[in-house]
C-alpha cells in the first residue's frame, strides 16, 4: 500500500468510528433525547414560528387579506419609522430607563445581598429578606397606584419634604418629565430588589466556608472578607446575569410607564413598547408595529453578542 | 359596599342555580293555558294592523344576547307568559358567558346561529363578513307594516352603507311623538347645586366669567367641604375620556357634541387651534393661578376622578352626564347629599348661541338581526310587528296596568313608590317584566298617541315623583320640573350629525394623522393650563404651530366624504 492508501484507510476508520460513536451515544442517551423533544418543539413553535410574522413589516398588512394577499411595500415601514420624531424620543426613553434600571437594580441587590450575608441573627435576616422580596409579587397596577398616591400633592413624599422644610410648596412629581426616570427607577428598585437578591444569596451560600476560616486565621477583617472572598465568589453569577439583562436592554418595560404616564411627562415616559402598542393594537397598523419590533429585537441581539464578546475578551464567564 | 357586592354575587349564584334546575323541567311542566291576571286585557294577537288573523301555533325563538351579566327571566314571568298565550311564541334565551370574541368565533366557525342575534357595532362586522344575517327589506315590507312604519323615517340611516340593505333593527333612537328625557345625559359645564343655593338661586351662569365667579365666591366662603379641601373645577384627560379636557371649546362656540372636530359650513373643521379655544384655556390658566382648578387634574385616572367627585368637594366640571351620573352622582344622592350634585350649564362665548342638548341619534348597527339559521323568518318578523303596536309597547315598556303602573283618572301613567322600587328591582323585573326583550328589541321612544311617555324613564311625572325633596325644592326655585329644562331644547339634528360616529378606519392614514394631532393636545393642554401666566401666549403659539405641522388632510378627506355620503343618503325618505 502506498502512503495515500494508508492515509485514506486511516481517514475512513476514524470518520466511521466517530460517526458510529455519535449514533451510539445518541442511542445510549435516548431517554434524554426524548425528554428534550417537547422543549425543543415548544421553542420552535413559540419562538421561531412566530418570527414568520416578520414579513408583516415589509407589507401593508391587512388582517382580512392575510400574509399571502397583503401588498408588499419593501422598506417603506422602516422609512416611516426613521422619519418619526416620536420613534427617536421613545428609543431614547427606552435605552435610558433600561440602563438606569440595570445599574441601580444590580448595585442595590448586590449591596443588599452583602449586608444580609453579614447578619448573624437568623430571624432578623429572614424577616428583612421576606419583607424586601414581597413587593415582587405585587402587580404593577398596584405598585403604580401606590406610587401615584405617595407622590400626590397631599401624599407622603410631599408631606415629609414640607415637614422637613426642604420644599416650600408641594411638588407635582408626576407633572414634570425630568423626574420621571428617577421615579420609575426607584419604583423598580423597591419592587425588585429583594427578589434579585435571592440569587446572589444563593451564590454566596455556595462559597466554601473554608475560605472564610482561612481568611480569619490570616487576620482578615469583615470588610476584607467581603472584598476578597464574597465579591469574587459571586462575580460569575453577576456577569452571567448582566449579559442576560443586556439582551433585554430595549425592553424598558411597559406596565409602569403605561400606568404612570400623562400628558405632562409623556416626553420622558413613552417607551418603544408603548409605541408598538399604540400603532399595533390601538390603530391596527400591524406593519409599522412589527417593523419597530424587529428593530428592537435586532438591537437586543447585537447588545447581547457584544456583551458576551467583551466578557470573553476580559476572561470572564460567558453565556454563549 | 364590598359586602353588598358579595351579597349580589351570592344572589346571582343562587338564582342561576335555581334557574338552571327549574329550566330543566319547565318546558313540559308549564301548562300552556294558564289563567292570567284578570286585569290584563289590552293586547291580543289578532289585532294586527294588517287585519289578517295572526298565526299563534306554538313556536320557540332562540335568541343570543352578546352582553355579559344578563339573566334569563323566570319561567312563569307574567309578560312572557302573555306573549306565549296570545302570540304562541316562547323565547329560548342564551346570554353571553365567558369571552365574547370566542363565543362569536365559535358560532361563526360552526355556521350555527340562533334565530335571533343581538348585534352591536363591535360584532356587526364579524357577523356581516360571515354572511350570518339575512336582509329584512322585503320581509319587513311584505309582512310587518307596523315595524316598517317604525323604521321607515330612519331607513337610510339604519341600513348597511356597504350594500344598502336593512339587517339590524336598531334598539334605540327611533323617536315617536315628543321625546323629552328628564335628564340631559350629554355634555355640559356642571355646577354644584349648593353654589347656586348659596348665591341665592341666581339664573344659571351663561358665560365662563359668570360660571367661575360663582365658583370663586363659594370657594372663598367654603375652603373645605366636610373636611375635604374644596376643588373649584375638575377635569380629566385620561385615555378616551379626555373629551372632558378637549371638547369644551366646541360647545363654547355654539356647536353640539360632534366629537373631536366639528362641522363648519358642511366641512369637518378642527376647533383646537381657534381663538375661542385659546380664550377657554387662558381662562383655565387664570383660574389655576387662583387655585380654583385641581392642580393634579392631568394625572388623574378615571377612578380617582370619580372618587374626587363622589367626595362632594368638587364645585364645577365639564363632562358628559353618563360619565359620572351612575357612580359619583348616584353615590352622593344615595348619601342624601343632593346639594353636592350638579346641574348642567350651557356656557358660550360672546356671540354664540348655546347648543348643548341634541336629539337622540339612531343607534346604528345595534339591535336584533335575524340569522340565516332561522327556519321561519316571517314568523319572527311578524312577532316584532305585533310587538310594535302601542298595546304591546306599553306592556313591554311599562308592564301590566294596575300591577306595574297606575293609570290616573286623567289617563296619565304614574308609578306608586312601591311600583317605582319594583321598576328598579332586577329580581322583580325577571319575574314580571319582559325587560330584556324591551331593552334589546325595537321600541318606540317618546310618547304614545295618548300622550303618555313610552316608558317610565321618559315620563316627566314619574321622574319628578321619584326626586328627593331637596331636588324638588331646588327646581321650584327655578320653576322647573326636569333637569333637562335647564338647557335649551334640542333643535332637529343636522342630517349628517353626529360626526363622532364616523369610523376613521383603524390603521388608516386618517387614523394615524388624527392620533398624532390628538397626542399634541394631550401633551400641550395640561401644560398650557399649568403654565406661568406670562408664558401662556408663547406656549399657545408653540402649541398651534405643533398642531399645524401635522398633515390632517387624510383625516379631513375621510370625514368629509362620509359627511357627504350621509347628506345624500340620510335625508328623510331619500330612498
Amino acid at each position: 500500500m502506498t502512503m495515500d492508501a494508508i492515509d485514506l484507510e486511516r481517514y475512513r476508520t476514524t470518520v466511521l468510528s466517530r460517526k458510529k460513536s455519535f449514533w451510539t451515544t445518541l442511542l445510549k442517551q435516548k431517554q434524554l433525547v426524548f425528554m428534550s423533544v417537547p422543549v425543543l418543539l415548544y421553542i420552535i413553535l413559540f419562538f421561531y414560528v412566530p418570527t414568520l410574522g416578520w414579513v408583516m413589516a415589509f407589507q401593508n398588512f391587512q388582517p382580512a387579506k392575510g400574509f399571502l394577499h397583503s401588498a408588499w411595500v419593501g422598506l417603506s415601514n422602516f422609512r416611516v419609522l426613521f422619519a418619526d420624531a416620536d420613534f427617536y424620543r421613545d428609543f431614547r426613553n427606552s435605552i435610558c430607563m433600561s440602563s438606569l434600571n440595570l445599574v441601580f437594580s444590580f448595585s442595590t441587590s448586590i449591596v443588599l445581598a452583602l449586608l444580609l450575608n453579614e447578619i448573624k441573627n437568623r430571624f432578623f435576616k429572614r424577616a428583612v429578606q421576606t419583607i424586601s422580596y414581597l413587593p415582587h409579587f405585587l402587580s404593577w397596577v398596584i405598585v403604580c397606584s401606590l406610587v401615584v398616591s405617595t407622590l400626590s400633592l397631599d401624599g407622603a413624599v410631599n408631606q415629609l419634604l414640607l415637614g422637613l422644610g426642604i420644599i416650600q410648596k408641594p411638588v407635582v412629581w408626576l407633572g414634570q418629565g425630568n423626574y420621571f426616570w428617577g421615579i420609575l427607577t426607584s419604583a423598580n428598585v423597591w419592587k425588585e430588589v429583594g427578589w434579585n437578591t435571592i440569587i446572589y444569596l444563593a451564590a454566596i451560600a455556595a462559597i466554601d466556608p473554608a475560605l472564610y476560616e482561612a481568611a480569619v486565621m490570616d487576620g482578615a477583617s469583615r470588610f476584607q472578607k467581603m472584598r476578597y472572598i464574597t465579591l469574587p465568589g459571586i462575580k460569575t453569577t453577576f456577569v452571567i446575569l448582566l449579559i442576560m439583562s443586556i439582551g433585554w436592554i430595549m425592553q424598558a418595560g411597559f406596565e409602569p410607564q403605561y400606568l404612570l404616564r400623562n400628558g405632562m411627562n409623556i416626553d420622558f415616559a413613552e417607551t418603544l413598547d408603548l409605541y408598538i402598542i399604540k400603532y399595533g393594537f390601538q390603530m391596527s397598523n400591524f406593519s409599522l408595529a412589527t417593523a419597530a419590533g424587529i428593530l428592537m429585537s435586532t438591537i437586543n441581539i447585537a447588545m447581547l453578542l457584544t456583551a458576551n464578546y467583551i466578557a470573553k475578551k476580559v476572561g470572564e464567564e460567558r453565556l454563549i | 359596599m364590598i359586602l353588598k357586592k358579595r351579597f349580589v354575587w351570592l344572589f346571582i349564584a343562587v338564582l342561576s342555580f335555581s334557574l338552571a334546575f327549574s329550566g330543566c323541567g319547565s318546558s313540559s311542566d308549564t301548562p300552556v293555558n294558564n289563567t292570567t291576571d284578570a286585569a290584563v286585557t289590552p293586547a291580543s294577537g289578532t289585532t294586527e294592523a294588517s287585519g289578517q288573523p295572526a298565526d299563534i301555533t306554538p313556536t320557540e325563538i332562540s335568541v343570543f344576547i352578546s352582553d355579559p351579566g344578563q339573566q334569563a327571566p323566570t319561567p312563569d314571568n307574567a309578560v312572557y307568559k302573555m306573549i306565549q298565550e296570545k302570540l304562541g311564541v316562547t323565547f329560548q334565551w342564551d346570554f353571553l358567558v365567558g369571552d365574547k370574541d370566542q363565543k362569536i368565533g365559535v358560532m361563526i366557525a360552526g355556521g350555527d346561529y340562533p334565530d335571533l342575534l343581538f348585534v352591536d357595532t363591535y360584532s356587526n362586522p364579524k357577523f356581516m363578513s360571515a354572511g350570518a344575517l339575512i336582509p329584512l327589506d322585503d320581509l319587513m315590507k311584505n309582512n310587518a307594516p307596523n315595524l316598517y312604519a317604525h323604521y321607515k323615517p330612519v331607513w337610510n340611516i339604519a341600513k348597511n352603507p356597504e350594500d344598502g340593505k336593512f339587517y339590524i333593527m336598531a334598539n334605540y333612537g327611533v323617536l315617536k311623538g315628543t321625546y323629552q328625557a328628564p335628564r340631559w345625559e350629554g355634555s355640559a359645564f356642571w355646577i354644584q347645586k349648593a353654589v347656586l343655593a348659596d348665591a341665592g338661586y341666581p339664573a344659571p351662569p351663561k358665560t365662563l366669567d359668570e360660571y367661575f365667579s360663582l365658583i370663586e365666591n363659594y370657594m372663598a366662603k367654603n375652603p373645605t367641604i366636610e373636611g375635604q379641601p374644596t376643588i373649584g373645577f375638575e377635569t380629566l384627560c385620561e385615555g378616551w375620556r379626555d373629551f372632558c379636557l378637549k371638547h369644551p371649546p366646541e360647545h363654547l362656540m355654539g356647536r353640539p357634541n360632534d366629537g373631536d372636530t366639528t362641522v363648519v359650513n358642511g366641512k369637518c373643521t378642527s376647533f383646537w387651534d381657534t381663538n375661542e379655544a385659546k380664550v377657554y384655556y387662558k381662562k383655565l390658566n387664570e383660574e389655576m393661578q387662583k387655585g380654583i382648578i385641581d392642580p393634579e387634574f392631568f394625572s388623574l385616572t378615571y377612578d380617582q376622578y370619580i372618587a374626587k367627585l363622589s367626595s362632594g368637594a368638587v364645585l364645577g366640571l365639564f363632562d358628559q352626564h353618563w360619565d359620572f351620573g351612575n357612580n359619583a352622582e348616584l353615590n352622593l344622592a344615595n348619601a342624601n347629599k343632593d346639594e353636592r350634585t350638579w346641574i348642567p350649564c350651557e356656557l358660550t362665548l360672546p356671540g354664540y348661541k348655546p347648543y348643548y342638548q341634541d336629539q337622540p341619534v339612531v343607534n346604528v348597527n345595534t339591535g336584533f338581526a335575524i340569522t340565516k339559521s332561522c327556519k321561519d323568518p316571517e314568523r319572527v318578523i311578524k312577532l316584532f310587528d305585533t310587538l310594535m303596536t302601542e298595546e304591546w309597547q306599553k306592556i313591554l315598556g311599562w308592564g301590566l296596568p294596575g300591577k306595574d303602573y297606575t293609570v290616573g283618572s286623567d289617563g296619565k301613567f304614574t308609578l306608586t313608590t312601591e311600583q317605582s322600587n319594583q321598576n328598579n328591582d332586577t329580581a322583580y323585573r325577571l319575574a314580571n317584566r319582559a325587560y330584556t326583550l324591551w331593552y334589546y328589541g325595537p321600541k318606540m321612544e317618546g310618547t304614545y298617541s295618548d300622550g303618555n311617555a313610552t316608558s317610565p324613564g321618559l315620563s316627566p311625572e314619574v321622574f319628578y315623583n321619584g326626586l328627593h325633596q331637596y331636588d324638588k325644592d331646588f327646581m321650584a326655585k327655578y320653576n322647573r320640573k326636569t333637569w333637562a329644562e335647564f338647557l335649551t331644547p334640542a333643535p332637529p339634528n343636522p342630517i349628517s350629525y353626529p360626526l363622532w360616529q364616523i369610523d376613521k378606519v383603524a390603521g388608516s392614514l386618517a387614523d394615524v394623522a388624527w392620533s398624532k394631532y390628538n397626542d399634541v393636545g394631550t401633551k400641550y393642554l395640561p401644560r398650557l393650563i399649568l403654565a406661568e401666566p406670562d408664558k401662556f401666549d408663547s406656549m399657545w403659539t408653540e402649541y398651534v404651530d405643533s398642531l399645524h405641522k401635522i398633515d390632517l388632510k387624510p383625516y379631513y378627506d375621510r370625514i368629509d366624504s362620509q359627511l357627504q355620503w350621509r347628506e345624500k343618503n340620510w335625508a328623510p325618505n331619500a330612498e
